[in-house]
């Protein structure tokens, strides 16, 4: 159980930065009300860093 | 009426609702904290799934340069501390960003064969007429 937990950030990793890529392409590109920078795009990127760091995935 | 200058303005409709915007003050900040990854991420993807062809156009252009920045990154990251998640993560994004532009390019095409058709004069002004008429009704009431 533990050595899958370690290894679980590596598995859910590359989903989760898919993801912010895709968000990421958008809201530079298409940033429209709701969906540009804003308060909800830096919550979201603060998570993902700060959850790929913990993880060890950077 | 409104003129047709070549450019094709296509509205993107942002449905998703605002239901999850929350309260201000202290509660109110946590909970935006918690709810804006799932808000954003949601309203995002919603926002793909029903782009306009031109919009594709357009967003496969930003997710190419995104993947494409994140890859170098993702490759610095492999060859410098062997860790390859960031480089695999975007491997997909390219073959998305190649899908999206092509339909988008037929979607277009598609479009451009739709624009010329054949219609008669006092056909348009019958159809304009009913619209007129319809509106009349509507204002009425």
């Amino acid at each position: 159980m533990t050595a899958f937990l370690s290894f679980l950030p590596m598995i859910v990793a590359p989903f989760v930065l898919c993801i912010w890529s895709l968000v990421s392409a958008y809201v530079f590109k298409l940033g429209v009300r709701g969906s540009g920078i804003g308060f909800d795009y830096i919550v979201f990127t603060l998570v993902v860093v700060l959850g790929c760091v913990l993880g060890g995935v950077f | 009426m409104r003129e047709d200058d070549g450019e094709k303005r296509v509205y993107s409709p942002d449905i998703q609702p605002y239901s999850f915007e929350g309260k201000s003050y202290f509660i109110g900040t946590i909970v935006s904290i918690v709810v804006a990854p799932i808000r954003i991420v949601t309203r995002i993807m919603h926002n793909i799934i029903v782009m306009p062809a031109n919009l594709q156009r357009q967003y496969s252009q930003g997710l190419f340069i995104v993947a494409g920045l994140m890859t170098a990154l993702g490759i610095v990251d492999f060859v410098w501390r062997q860790h390859w998640p960031l480089l695999v993560s975007q491997l997909p994004l390219f073959w998305v960003a190649y899908h999206l532009k092509r339909t988008a390019v037929r979607a277009e095409d598609v479009a451009e064969e739709q624009r010329e058709i054949d219609i008669d004069h006092a056909q348009v002004e019958e159809l304009i007429n009913t619209v007129y008429d319809e509106l009349d009704k509507i204002l009425k009431e």
